[in-house]
Formats: structure tokens, sequence, C-alpha cells
């Protein structure tokens, strides 16, 4: 299996480094081999048919801050991905819920072309999920995207495999690691703004935490669970979406006083898309502290299944990625 | 309406038909009873009982009940009352969310409330209320009014979750 890989940053070089290490695995589970055969960042590019060398890429990205001695020099990531063969796009590039970014042209491109996608880019899926499905089936190709919602966190996967054939009435989730850890340190008599700026120091926030802190992150992911859950043609526009930056200490301390936290949830449902923050008992599985992700499934047979796990980081979101490329090595097997 | 009563009976023969016997008088209709012969004080029983009555008769049953010499203990309405507490937060003041409360008023048949108002000296106050009502619907209805009346009005509303 020939893989691209845009997008060379935390998740980018975590993907890389899991490839190396659980190269092994991969073959043992698959019969194949994984080959990298290509690989941007915003500035650099790597390209080779049999492929780069994962260690010099990975070198040089730390040593440099470049993926090779090659600039892209104005040219695109389609520009690179058509100079060599692969198989299966990784999509790994900022996410842009405004206009789905580069990397929505990078999905249409790889699918218009027989290649299979995996994305943790969460804004191609917010803006056209529906379309880029039909775009797949049409191709013949197979888009996996588990990592896009909760990291680690395996949702998409339970929900379509493990709860198959059940009825999932709802599922209420912490999607959003950095608010969640911001709304827990609040809970120890933080203010907000020092609970931020702690989050920032700790590496959690980013230095323009908008997308955090408004609750758009987490109405994407809402988004897509609607779409590849519950099959609702919904996109980001359609998402009721509450931030936590009105929150204040007396709201924090009156709902300790009651036994309970205040916590943001996205809620997905036939007819409810929401992002808002929530008053949740305490030792409700979605009054959980600290930068885990959380998901209450409501299911008609099994009732609540709650699933948690990390919701973001490097190797964590590159485990759902490796996930996603054996089911693909595996279906592709079967052919 | 639904109600549930707490009653001590005569242990003797015939005395819990007696009881019951006024139910269909009043067109009541009994849903339950449950009498503990193991609870027996001064040689009476407990009998629980629920059953559904016009409200306006019930002073007329406690009246027979004395009568025959039927004790009561405690009569209540047997609904389950649903509750929401939420908190709504930004520039509000007691007469704010009282205008916002009798506006729910006039939507919902509120049983009972209870309001707490935080201010903060940067204007963004907050306020946890909570509210009983009798049905599902009627607490639906009373989160949609209030989610829509805090958007309106530039609050920032937190619910529970279900
Ligand atoms: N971090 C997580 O744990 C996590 C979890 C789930 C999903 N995601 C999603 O995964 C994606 C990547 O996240 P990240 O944390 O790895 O971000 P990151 O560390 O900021 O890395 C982004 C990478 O994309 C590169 N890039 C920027 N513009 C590009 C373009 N036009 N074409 C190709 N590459 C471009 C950057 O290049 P330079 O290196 O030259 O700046 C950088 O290598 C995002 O969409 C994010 O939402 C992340």
């Amino acid at each position: 299996m020939k893989v691209f890989i845009s997008g060379f940053g935390t998740v980018g070089q975590g993907t890389m480094e899991t490839l190396i290490v659980k190269a092994m695995d991969i073959e043992r589970i698959t019969g194949d081999k994984v080959i990298i055969t290509g690989v941007t960042d915003s500035k650099s590019y790597a390209v080779k048919d049999d492929g780069v060398c994962n260690f010099s890429v990975l070198g040089s990205k730390s040593m440099s801050g470049k993926v090779g001695p090659d600039m892209k020099d104005g040219k695109s990531t389609v520009d690179i991905m058509k100079m060599v063969d692969f198989d299966t796009l990784i999509e790994a590039s900022p996410t842009n819920v405004e206009t789905g970014g580069e990397g929505l042209v990078n999905i249409k491109w790889a699918l218009e072309n027989g290649k299979n996608v995996i994305t943790v880019n969460k804004g191609p899926l917010a803006l056209e999920f529906q379309e880029l499905m039909s775009l797949a089936k049409e191709k013949g190709c197979i888009l996996k995207f588990e990592g896009s919602v909760g990291g680690a966190m395996p949702i998409i996967n339970l929900c379509n495999d493990a709860l198959a054939g059940q009825k999932i009435k709802s599922i209420q989730g912490i999607f959003n690691g950095t608010c969640n850890f911001i709304l827990s340190r609040m809970d120890s008599g933080l203010p907000f703004d020092q609970a931020l700026k702690e989050a920032q120091q700790l590496g959690y926030a980013e230095t323009d935490p908008t997308n955090d802190v408004e609750g758009y992150d987490s109405a994407s992911k809402v988004v897509i669970l609607a779409n590849s859950v519950f099959g609702i043609n919904a996109k980001f526009k359609d998402v009721n979406v509450t931030g936590i930056t009105s929150i204040t200490s007396e709201a924090i301390s009156l709902a300790k006083e009651h036994g309970m936290v205040i916590r943001l949830i996205g809620e997905v449902s036939k007819n409810k898309l929401e992002v808002s923050p929530r008053l949740i008992p305490k030792g409700h599985p979605l009054s959980i502290s600290g930068s885990l992700n959380t998901a209450l499934i409501n299911t008609d047979l099994a009732g609540p299944v709650t699933v948690s796990g990390r919701g973001a980081g490097r190797k964590e979101t590159a485990s759902a990625i490796l996930s996603d490329l054996i089911a693909i090595m595996l279906a592709q097997k079967k052919e | 309406m639904l109600v549930n009563a707490d009653i001590y009976v005569k242990d003797v023969p015939g005395q819990l038909v007696a009881a019951l016997d006024p139910m269909s008088v009043l067109n009541a209709n009994i849903i339950g009873v449950v009498h503990s012969r193991e609870q027996v004080i001064s040689g009476r029983i407990a009998v629980n009982l629920t059953f559904d009555i016009d409200p306006e008769r019930i002073d007329k049953l406690k009246e027979i009940w004395k009568e025959k010499d039927v004790i009561v203990v405690r009569i209540d309405s047997a609904i389950d009352l649903r509750s929401i507490v939420f908190m709504i937060i930004g520039d509000i003041n007691a007469v704010t969310i009282e205008e916002l409360m009798i506006a729910a008023t006039e939507k919902v048949d509120i049983q009972s409330k209870n309001i707490r108002i935080y201010s903060n000296s940067s204007g963004r106050n907050t306020c946890m209320i909570s509210i009983s009502v009798k049905t599902q619907e009627e607490l639906d209805a009373l989160d949609d009014f209030i989610s829509k009346g805090c958007e309106e009005r530039g609050y920032t509303y937190i619910r529970g979750v279900e």
C-alpha cells in the first residue's frame, strides 16, 4: 500500500513514526507493507515512487522545519500528488471550517483519481460530507475519518461496526479536550482567562483558541457524527453552537454547590445538533475532568454505552489513522 | 387527578371494604391498594391507596372517611413532578428574570420555582433556576421557550442533560 501524507505537523509526523514502529504488525495483520511515497508540509515536499526514506524525512523536519530539500515554490499539494504514485492519501493539514482549505481540494482530487483517503482534517467533512462520500462511492474508493472525531477515542467505528444493527438514539459527548481542561481548572477556582492561559502554556490550546473555546471544533465533530452515524445531511451551519467564553466563576461555584459541574457538550440526534455548556451531575459519565474526550451513546438494545479516550496527541491521533489504514488494506485484500 | 393516600382502618373484617366503598359513589377509580398487616398500630392496619378522582371531590371523600372512622395520615397528588435546573448568564437582574418567568408561565403551568441571582462586577450576572412542571411535554416546551428567550436576549443558557 503506497501512502501520501499531506501535512507534516504533530499528526503527520506521528503517523510516520507509528508506521515505522508498527510495520511488522501491519504486515502480519494485512499481509502487505506500507510504503510512504510522498510527504508535504506548507513549504516543502519529498516524493519517491519506491518510498521516501522515513528517517531522513523525520530528521530533516526536526532539524530544518522542511521535509526535504525540495521546495513547493507555489506548487499546490495536488501538483505534488501528481508527481508520484500512491494508493491512499492521509490528509493531516490544518482544519478550515469556513472553506475546507487545501485539504478539501486534496481530498476531492484524490478521490476523483481513484485514491483512498484517510482524513483527520475536519473542515472538508464538516462542509461536504455527503458529496465526498458519494464521490468515493462513485470512484470505488474508501474514505475514512476515525481520527477526525475524538482522536484516539474510537467512536465512529464503534457506532457503525460494533453497535451495528442497533438504533442509536443520541450521542452526547465531550469532543474538545481543551475546553474540558479549561472548565476542569475553573472547577478548582481559576477564572476563565487564567485557565485558558494555563491550557496554552501546557500546549492544549493554540495561540488563537477561538476554534476551541467558541465551540467550533466540537461543532465540526457533531456534523461528522450526524452524517456518518445518523445519516443526516448536515453542514457546519446547521449546528446550534454556544462556546464557553461566557462561563463565569459564579456559575461554576453555583453548579458545585448543587453537586454539578459545567461541561461543553456536543449533542447529536435526529432532531438536535447542538454544542453548548451543560450542567452535569458529579459522577455522571460526562462529568469527567481533564483533557479526555468522552461520548455517551444511547442505543435501543444496549442502553447507554460510554467510550472515552485521548482526543488529541501525536501517537493518539496516529492510532486512529493506523486503524483506518489497516481497515482499508484488509478491505482491498478481500477484493 | 391521580392521588396517593395513607390511611389507617380498624383491623376487623369489612373495614377495608367500607373504606373503599365511597370511591364508587364519588366516581373515583382505584388504581392500587397496598395494606400492610405487619404495620398494626392500636388495632388499625395501614393501607396505601392510589386512585384517580375529581379534585373537587377529595374533601367529600375525607368527610365520608371521617364518618366511617378511617384515619387519613397523608393524602396528596401522586403525579411525579418533572424538574429542570438551569442557569442563565448575561446582563440579567431580578427584573429581567422575572419578566422571562412571567412569559414562561403563560406557556406552561409552573408548579414551583426557585430563583437565585448572583451579581458580578463585570456586569455578567449568573442566575440559577429550578422549575417543576407536571409533564414531559411541558418540560420540553419550557426548555424550548427559555432557550429561544435567552438567544433573543443574548444570554447564555446552560441546562442539564437528560
Ligand atoms: N493534533 C491533534 O491531536 C489532532 C487530533 C485530531 C485531528 N487533528 C487535525 O489534524 C490536522 C493536523 O493537525 P496537527 O496538530 O498535526 O497540526 P500542526 O501540527 O499545526 O501541523 C499542520 C501541518 O500541516 C502543514 N500545512 C499547512 N498548510 C499546508 C498545506 N497547504 N499543504 C500541506 N501541508 C500544510 C504544516 O506545515 P508546516 O510544518 O510547514 O507549518 C504542518 O506540517 C488538523 O486538521 C487538525 O484539526 C489534529
